[in-house]
């Protein structure tokens, strides 16, 4: 089933992309030559084998990172262009990051985590708040906000992690093991969340898991290995499930 | 037994101590500050005391006018000398008394540090030198009666700038030659200057009066019946001190306001320090959780522990201490100053960095240390295991 | 929730460490407080002294005398608006241990020429009327219970009554300063009286107060009083009473340099202290100031917000530390009544901020330049 005909531009596309590591002396390869088109709209899962460079993949997609050759387009945006400035600019108003470990302040409550991306916009206390409510509703904490993460279960501190990954309306989700540590009914839940801001709310997804089931909620999963995709050439340039 | 798992781990302890390095050396540096500053501190008073109390002897006495606390204020005549020389319990000598009267005054001069300030003049009797046998000339010659020559204190000489042997200074429109130097046991007299009593008095128009008396007793224990007829003689209003209570006072007052506000500074900073060696030895404790909650898996009981993270705090305050001992005594021992006397003229004193003063800093350093490794210590005792398991 | 709620409850993380950090900086910014002002006293002009009046003291010991006439023939320079003098007493009252100081003042000149002695007008009147007369400084009037009309009786030590035995006074008038910075401790009593019972002494002061018609003359008026006595046997040392003040203090000691030292060996500790907290702080919180970076804070807004941490935590303790100060200055008066006069002014003001800045950048700009120099994916990296 293709998603809308809204373009045949796709909304993220990368070509011949390398990104090597340096160990000491030697380079280590980690992505090596890699094409990659995903389009507006659709849930992408990447699975593979522990150093096949998903992450590494992901980083580059979110612009945490930067290739060492080889273009990445996002949203019409050539990211390799981008200085460091303008490249963490491009980060707070286009993507949102969503974490294995959560990763939220244990020293501010769930509202606030939440509002932290929001200090960045022009937006005044008032407002940061509502926006910031807004997306607790959406991911279904609105009577947690005032709790401590180390008050929270690991379902829910995930939930306000993905909470603080909308609040400012980004049409790129960037999801690293998101539901790594967590129980098989909690994970349910919150990638039944990524599914439905997907559907509903119109989010571009892309997300690496191990877990078969968890790539089951995309809508195209891709395999790599030691820095490839493998599979189909089909599956890889094509959006369409 | 618990001994011997204490010391176990304590070596274990020490040996691993350099990957705290940081926290550490910043434990020892403020241990190592408040001795510093404290011993400095109580070695100037501890010199300044010492200065005053060698210059009093038990079989001396000081007289002074009654209600006079210092020789400043004296308004003592040369015939109440002649009656104090004929009371009981002074020094059998040859044809004279061992009795001196003495004017006491000052005269302001530029010093070696540019601190203008005041060099006692003392004018004495050809007595004075038999009163104060240990008096010696060190450079030049004694001075000679009638003559405008001066004789003048080894720290004197050393405080104040042109005082030397040849050399001259001019006082109230007269000159006087400085004749030579004496030394006297490191007492307060050395800071003096010495002249000609008679023509002292004469020169600066003092009249028939004197500051003081000084008298050599027959033994210290003559001081009573000595002290005594005097009082009893209403021709005499005169109060008469041993000498070594004399400068003994002295000392306790001019060291008093220094030992309180040395005592003021040393507590702050000595709360400073412990909040360094706690900080350490907390971030110490946290930095060794998996390894306490092992040794406590293990079976090492509490007291073992507790007792090792105690060797660790003790320990660094320990280097700190020695460390600000060592400093103190490269620093300041022998350190030549003068600050203001009882008579408000300069009292020079060389900083005193003893030993029993060093083993008190060092042993503060431990106390300090004790007290900063305590609560981390109790902490270290009470980790739960299996939370320190899982930090691993 | 704001930026400046970013750093403040950043500081709650470790609050052991932190607060320790902080209990730290108390004590030193507390020494400062304590010792600065100590030091201004020992090295400053302070408002003690009148402005503009010039001290007349005998060249070579505070124990000689100068000659009345002395008095008479500087009033006649130019410049001179008014002239008093002073002289010694001493004495004992009730107890030798009373020991507030005692003078022999000409009531009239005295008054005239120290404006900041307030008096009431009857009471002023009184002691240029009375021949016996004597005012006294409210705090000693209080600490020993004395009223107008009491009788004051001093024990002479180094002035003996020509009519026999001790010295008695009619206390007239009870005087406050106008000048918050000393206390009224003094005594004074009436010259004419005391110079014609003492027994010996007749015409001899401690020393001459001068007072100027242009402050600004005081260098040249200073010059010419000591050029007229010079080489004869009443030498001279002229200097303005506050300069008098500070060579006396001078005198003490290189207080300045005591002081210097100590403070300068505790700040040393304290900025090392600090630095470790600091560095440590941040060294565990790499993760989270990654997770900033990928929301989108610029490097220069991570850098801002590490030393923003850096400087409220020194401020902090540097204000506390400086409250606690003032506490404990009142603690010094134990020492002395001088010292219990120091005041926390603007030069400790100064010294304190400029400390607390310099603290502040060298325990928060290294941390800070590597928070935001860090690379996103290893910091992620690094803790899962």
């Amino acid at each position: 089933m293709q998603t809308t005909a809204t373009s045949t531009v796709p909304f993220i596309r990368l070509s011949g992309v390398e990104r090597r590591y340096r160990r000491g002396q030697q380079e280590v390869p980690v992505l090596s030559g890699l094409d990659l088109a995903i389009t507006a709209g659709e849930f992408v899962a990447f699975m593979g084998p522990s150093g096949s460079g998903k992450s590494t993949l992901l980083n580059l997609i979110g612009g945490l990172d930067v290739p060492d050759a080889g273009e990445v387009i996002v949203n019409g945006e050539e990211l390799k262009s981008l200085n460091d400035h303008a490249l963490t600019q491009w980060r707070s108003l286009h993507v949102g990051f969503v974490f294995q470990s959560y990763h939220l302040l244990p020293v501010l409550t769930a509202r606030e985590n939440v509002e932290l991306p929001l200090l960045l916009t022009g937006l005044n206390a008032k407002e940061r708040r509502q926006h910031a409510s807004i997306a607790l509703d959406i991911v279904g904490l609105a009577d947690r906000a005032d709790h401590l993460p180390d008050e929270l279960s690991g379902g829910q501190q995930q939930r306000v992690a993905i909470a603080r990954a909308i609040v400012t309306d980004p049409s790129l989700l960037v999801c690293d093991e998101p539901t790594g540590g967590l129980d098989r009914a909690t994970a349910t839940e919150i990638l039944t969340l990524l599914q439905a801001l997907n559907t509903q709310h119109r989010k571009t997804i892309v997300m690496v898991t191990h877990d078969p089931q968890a790539a089951a909620f995309a809508s195209r999963c891709l395999h790599m290995d030691k820095g490839v995709l493998v599979g189909s050439p089909d599956s890889m340039n094509e959006g369409g499930a | 037994m618990p001994l011997q798992q204490t010391l176990a781990i304590a070596r274990v302890n020490l040996r691993s101590l350099r990957f705290r390095l940081s926290a550490s050396l910043v434990a020892v540096c403020g241990i190592a500050g408040v001795v510093l500053v404290i011993v400095a501190l109580l070695s100037m008073a501890r010199g300044l005391e010492s200065t005053l109390r060698v210059s009093g002897r038990a079989d001396r006495v000081l007289i002074l006018r009654a209600g006079s606390n210092s020789e400043l204020n004296g308004a003592i005549t040369r015939e109440q000398v002649r009656i104090v020389a004929d009371k009981p319990g002074l020094a059998a000598s040859g044809n004279e008394a061992p009795i001196s009267g003495e004017i006491y005054t000052s005269v302001y001069l530029p010093r070696t540090d540019a601190r203008d300030a005041n060099l006692p003049l003392r004018g004495v009797a050809p007595t004075s030198f038999a009163v104060r046998p240990e008096l010696r000339i060190v450079r030049g010659r004694l001075l000679e009666p009638g003559k405008f020559e001066l004789i003048v204190g080894r720290r004197a000489a050393q405080e104040f700038a042109g005082l030397a042997v040849g050399r001259h200074i001019s006082v109230r429109g007269t000159r006087w030659e400085i004749v030579g130097v004496f030394a006297s046991n490191g007492s307060v007299f050395e800071s003096e200057s010495w002249a000609d009593g008679a023509t002292l008095a004469e020169a600066f128009k003092r009249g028939p009066f004197l500051s003081s008396i000084t008298a050599k007793l027959r033994s210290a224990a003559a001081f009573s019946e000595f002290r005594d007829a005097i009082a009893s003689d209403p021709r005499l209003q005169l109060h008469v001190w041993r000498e070594s209570d004399y400068y003994a006072q002295q000392a306790s007052s001019s060291t008093g306001a220094l030992r309180i506000v040395g005592g003021i500074i040393g507590t702050i900073m000595g709360l400073g320090a412990i909040f360094a060696a706690l900080n350490t030895m907390y971030s110490a404790v946290n930095a060794r959780t998996p390894e306490i909650a092992t040794l406590k898996a293990l079976g090492f009981s509490a007291a073992p522990i507790m007792g090792s993270v105690l060797i660790e705090a003790v320990f660094l305050s320990l280097i700190g201490g020695c460390v600000g001992v060592a400093l103190a005594w490269a620093i300041f021992d022998g350190y030549s100053a003068s600050t203001l006397g009882a008579t408000f003229a300069q009292v020079a004193f060389e900083f005193a960095v003893t030993p029993g003063l060093a083993a008190a800093g060092v042993g503060l350093a431990c106390v300090l240390g004790a007290i900063g490794g305590l609560m981390p210590a109790v902490r270290a005792a009470r980790l739960p295991v299996v939370a320190g398991l899982r930090e691993a | 929730m704001n930026h400046f709620k970013l750093v403040i409850t950043a500081l709650r993380r470790q609050r052991m460490r932190t607060g320790l950090t902080i209990a730290s900086l108390v004590t030193a910014f507390a020494l400062l407080g304590l010792l600065q002002p100590v030091r201004e006293l020992f090295t400053q002009r302070s408002s003690l002294a009148g402005a503009g009046r010039l001290a007349v003291l005998p060249k070579h010991s505070i124990a000689d005398f100068l000659p009345v006439r002395a008095a008479a023939r500087i009033r006649d320079l130019p410049q001179v608006r008014g002239v008093a003098h002073r002289t010694w007493f001493g004495g004992t009252f009730r107890d030798p241990k009373n020991t507030f100081a005692r003078w022999a003042v000409p009531p009239a000149e005295f008054l005239a020429l120290h404006p900041e002695i307030v008096l009431s007008d009857a009471q002023r009147d009184a002691f240029v009327r009375t021949r016996t007369g004597a005012i006294v400084g409210k705090a000693t009037a209080e600490k020993y219970g004395l009223k107008v009309g009491d009788n004051v009786t001093l024990v002479p030590d180094i002035w003996g009554n020509k009519n026999g035995g001790t010295w008695e006074f009619q206390l007239v008038g009870i005087f406050e300063l106008e000048n918050a910075a000393a206390a009224p401790v003094d005594m004074f009593l009436n010259y004419e009286y005391f110079d014609e019972a003492r027994v010996w002494g007749r015409g001899l002061v401690s020393y001459i107060t001068v007072g100027l018609d242009d402050p600004n003359a005081a260098d040249s008026v200073a010059a010419q009083i000591d050029a007229l006595y010079a080489n004869s046997d009443a030498e001279t040392r002229t200097a303005s009473e506050q300069e008098y003040a500070l060579s006396f203090a001078r005198q003490i000691g290189n207080v300045g340099l005591i002081v210097a030292g100590i403070l300068g060996a505790v700040f040393f500790t304290i900025a090392m202290l600090a630095a470790n907290t600091m560095s440590q702080a941040i060294r565990e919180r790499t993760a989270e100031l990654a997770v900033l970076r990928t929301l989108g804070f610029q490097r220069a807004r991570v850098f801002v917000l590490v030393l923003a941490e850096s400087c409220a935590m020194t401020l902090l303790g540097a204000l506390s530390g400086l409250v606690v100060a003032q506490l404990l200055i009142g603690s010094l008066a134990s020492v002395s009544a001088q010292l219990g006069a120091a005041r926390i002014g603007p030069a400790t003001l100064g010294w304190s901020v400029a400390l607390a800045a310099i603290i502040a950048l060298l325990a928060g700009v290294p941390p800070a330049w590597r928070a935001s120099r860090m690379r996103i994916v290893d910091a992620l990296r690094r803790s899962g």
